[in-house]
């Protein structure tokens, strides 16, 4: 019974855009606009620091522990996606819960984009977990300077079709100014945003 | 009540009329900066503009494309024609799962259908995510921005509601204090709620992922932490290909907010292990808005609110003046499609200065719509088209150069007879704040009639 | 204009002349139907426009010290039958400032106006007839009145916190929502008051009406006047 209603649904819903409709417009050729900015690792962490995110820079991932150290001396539950990390709590359970307590939260980004700091990460380099980036109080996400790319446009052509359940960008530690215009760094998500740039 | 009625009443308090403008004043100079950083910017939003024309032009096609990627993908596709069919879906799917708690984050489509309220009187609690959909859920109002939805409210009112509610501080207006109160509050419910709900920023029909854009990270709290996840999309809100996107979210939160990107910019596109995801096709008047030829582009807007930002009037008179889910000047003409009597007068709560338009990422000719919607007002016999027949007879007296002249040197002499015009007449609506223009001894047409005779 | 400010179509005509044209002003002109039009009655405004095509067909050029009536011309003219009196009408009607830098294509003018002023750029004139670039728009800034009163031999133009903002006259808006619409003249005024501006200058008289009405009654020390009096001001 319900599902006949939801076929009626659709097909009243299509009948009616099919007499309503334009004439055909055609779809416009975007072009893959590239930054005009000489140095894209310079602009993304001038964006990066701009939005509120702190960067820092390791010769070697092996680095990316004293990095981390140095920005939370105090930090009491650590979690890595990231292989070389040995000292970290790693995903065993799939329950996304039990990831609430999480202090910093170690991952490493796909691709980070120059014009806005962003950075795509997917549930596979998640390690299936798609709120940790949003759950734990603080984010560490490791991008490598080979990645970024100027533009979304760069982007979107370099990730492709999409492979992956879920993927998402992330530009920066959670924030509001819902409250009076007021800049508040830490909302629901992420308190801050460590990004570590490796070459 | 009419928007002019609201306006006046919000006009009186004027410190906080200034108070209000330049709150919004603000969130357009950062629109103007975040601009200058991109060289393409107009022709990005041309690409947006036929993108959006292009899909609206072959929207049934899309949908159909966007409902099988999304199948295959495992999500469930359902289409509801109007808000009422919306909310029985998202009533249904929760009580397939006896769920009672639900997350909601950011989504003007569910304003738009009062799901809250419905869901309410089916004893479902539902918690608004978003801090501002959640301080004005707690006062019981709509929000009065499509993105800002509290910025009509002052910290020390905010302070006031959160002591009453979440039991902060008495006096307590630090809004760093306050939210991280918040977050506290809405962290538990993430954890209790047994589903959550998003809007859709953007529908890719090539690959059936829905891209939500926020900057809190509260919608992907939500769906992540619970097993049915629902997201509700109005039909518009397509586009073809996932490479589109690139153009999309470069415009968006630059004409938003200023940022040149939200802070989450997240693509769903299958249910986690274990889960389910929904997705909500909504119509709800938007395939009646697609068959009128002068108005339809408004179905392009990407619910950016540039517009509102830059509206000298909405600035002055607040978004709930309007008394529409959207409000300002893309509610102005979008609503009057739904309701032309009760929204008639939206159209009029315009200069026509054209600064909608010339923001709008998508191209939408807002001013112009404006225009013709004041003479579909008028031809049905609204008020606020005025009288029709008074209408005509001014529009021959108009075009009759006799009656024009004469009635225009009574109205010069006349006001000759009151040198001190400033009281006079000051019952008028014009001149309770305004003198009346100093009337001249002579009309242009006289100086030059003596031009032509000293020749 | 014709009953109330005479002296900006006296400057206008006086401009004009000066630099070389043959003027005619049509005494039978009436109105351009433009204040109906945008009250929603733009059906009861077609016999003036009717009237309007009647008067200037002749001409080889038709200028208005108004940008609102000539986009209202240009823009909204479409609702007559597109004949080729009609056509002509609506290709030849021209705002003062498009007539002086596009057709006549002045370098200079010999005017003299050392004063301190604030220039409103009218929407219609602005973002209707594109004589200069809206502050929204990310294209290279061109100003055809700019450009007109930097030819002004000693005149000084202040720096706007809003450069375009309307100054809600808006029409029948102006009674229709007074009390919107008198405060945002009030805040151009404060605007070009607080600059420093003693004159507030714009290309539409129905702006510099609304705005001197909220002058002349809170006294405030600002004058108003049409461009086209400074462009044809030899001394003052």
């Amino acid at each position: 019974m319900q599902n006949k209603q939801r076929m009626s649904s659709k097909a009243s819903i299509l009948s009616k855009i099919k007499a309503n409709k334009p004439n055909p417009w055609p779809l416009p050729d975007v072009p893959v606009f590239q930054t005009s900015a000489p140095d894209k690792k310079k602009l993304f962490i001038q964006i990066l620091e701009r939005g509120g995110s702190k960067v820092g820079y390791v010769d070697h991932i092996t680095k990316v522990v004293d990095v981390v150290a140095s920005f939370f001396p105090d930090r009491l539950r650590t979690l890595s996606t990231l292989p070389y990390l040995e000292d970290t709590e790693k995903i065993t359970i799939l329950e996304p819960e039990f990831y609430e307590g999480t202090d910093v939260a170690i991952v490493e980004g796909v691709l980070g984009v120059a014009e806005n700091g962003a950075i795509w990460i997917t549930e596979k380099e998640l390690g299936g977990i798609r709120v940790l980036p949003f759950i734990t109080q603080h984010l560490v996400m490791v991008v490598s300077e080979k990645s970024l790319v100027g533009t979304m446009h760069e982007a979107y052509k370099s990730i492709g079709s999409p492979n992956t359940d879920f993927g998402v960008f992330i530009a920066g530690p959670s924030k509001t100014a819902d409250i009076e215009q007021s800049l508040v760094i830490g909302a629901q998500g992420a308190r801050s945003l460590l990004v570590i740039l490796t070459p | 009540m009419s928007h002019a009625k609201k306006a006046a009443i919000f006009n009186k308090d004027e410190a906080r009329t200034d108070w209000h403008d330049a709150s919004l004043w603000m969130v357009r100079k950062k629109r103007d900066f975040a601009v200058t950083e991109i060289p393409e910017w107009e022709f990005l939003r041309e690409f947006a503009s036929d993108i959006k024309s292009h899909t609206l032009s072959k929207l049934d096609e899309y949908l159909e494309s966007f409902e099988k990627a999304a199948t295959q993908n495992g999500a469930i596709v359902h289409w509801a024609t109007d808000a009422k069919e919306h909310n029985d879906i998202v009533l249904s799917i929760l009580n397939k799962h006896h769920a009672k708690k639900m997350v909601k984050s950011k989504s003007m489509l569910t304003e738009e259908c009062h799901l809250n309220d419905f869901l309410d009187a089916h004893k479902i609690e539902v918690i608004d995510s978003d801090l501002g959909e959640r301080i004005i859920q707690l006062l019981d109002e709509p929000p009065s921005h499509i993105v800002l939805p509290a910025i009509h409210l002052k910290k020390e009112e905010i302070g006031e509601l959160f002591h009453k509610e979440l039991h902060t501080e008495k006096g307590a207006t630090d809004p760093q204090y306050l939210t991280e109160a918040a977050r506290h509050h809405l962290r538990e419910k993430f954890h209790t709620a047994q589903v959550a709900l998003t809007g859709v920023n953007f529908g890719i029909a090539e690959t059936g992922e829905v891209v939500v854009c926020t900057n809190e990270g509260n919608a992907d709290m939500g769906v992540h932490l619970t097993p049915v996840q629902i997201h509700s999309m109005g039909i518009e809100k397509l586009i073809p290909r996932r490479s589109d996107l690139a153009v999309f979210t470069r415009l968006l939160a630059r004409s938003a907010t200023g940022q040149p990107i939200t802070v989450f910019t997240s693509h769903h596109r299958k249910p986690k292990n274990g889960g389910e995801m929904h997705i909500i096709l909504v119509d709800n008047g938007r395939t009646t808005q697609l068959g009128k030829p002068d108005f339809r582009n408004s179905l392009k807007c990407i619910r950016c609110g540039a517009c509102m930002n830059t509206c000298p009037i909405y600035r002055r008179s607040g978004g709930h003046s309007y008394e529409s889910t959207i409000p300002g000047p893309i509610g102005s003409i979008l609503t009057p499609g739904i309701d032309l009597k009760k929204y008639g007068n939206l159209p009029f709560a315009s200069t026509l200065c054209g600064s909608c338009t010339d923001v709008c990422p998508v191209k939408i000719d807002i001013h112009d719509q404006l225009y013709k919607w004041r003479q579909i007002v008028s031809d049905a016999g609204l008020p606020e088209g005025g009288n029709k027949t008074l209408m005509g007879m001014l529009g021959s007296g108009l075009a009759a150069p006799r009656f024009f002249h004469r009635l225009g040197n009574l109205g010069r002499k006349i006001l000759r007879l009151f040198p001190g015009n400033e009281k006079f007449l000051s019952f008028t609506i014009w001149t309770r704040e305004r003198n009346l223009p100093k009337a001249p001894v002579e009309s242009f047409r006289d100086w030059y009639a003596k031009q032509a005779k000293n020749e | 204009m014709d009953q109330f400010y005479p002296q900006a179509a006296i400057a206008t005509y006086k401009l004009l002349l000066k630099l070389g044209c043959q003027v005619e002003y049509p005494e039978g002109q009436t109105c351009c139907g433009q204040p109906l039009a945008n009250a929603g009655n733009e059906l009861a405004s077609k016999a003036s426009y009717a009237h309007f095509i009647e008067m200037f067909e002749k001409f080889d050029y038709i200028v208005a010290p108004s940008g609102s009536c000539v986009y209202h011309v240009r823009h909204h003219f479409d609702l007559l039958e597109q004949t080729e009196s009609v056509k002509k009408v609506r290709a030849i009607t021209l705002d003062l400032s498009e007539f002086l830098l596009d057709v006549l294509k002045i370098k200079s003018l010999p005017a003299k106006f050392p004063h301190k002023v604030g220039l409103h750029q009218s929407c219609h004139g602005l973002r209707g007839l594109h004589l200069g670039t809206s502050s929204e728009l990310a294209l290279k800034p061109t100003s055809k009145l700019h450009e007109l009163l930097g030819m002004v031999e000693g005149l000084t133009l202040v720096e706007l916190d809003r450069k375009d903002e309307c100054c809600g006259f808006g029409g029948t808006f102006s009674i229709k929502e007074p009390d919107i619409s008198v405060k945002m003249g009030k805040d151009r005024i404060r605007d070009h008051f607080s600059k420093g501006a003693e004159i507030i200058i714009s290309g539409d008289m129905s702006c510099l009406m609304h705005l001197e009405g909220i002058i002349s009654r809170q006294k405030i020390p600002i004058k108003v006047m049409h461009i086209a009096e400074i462009l044809n001001a030899e001394e003052l």
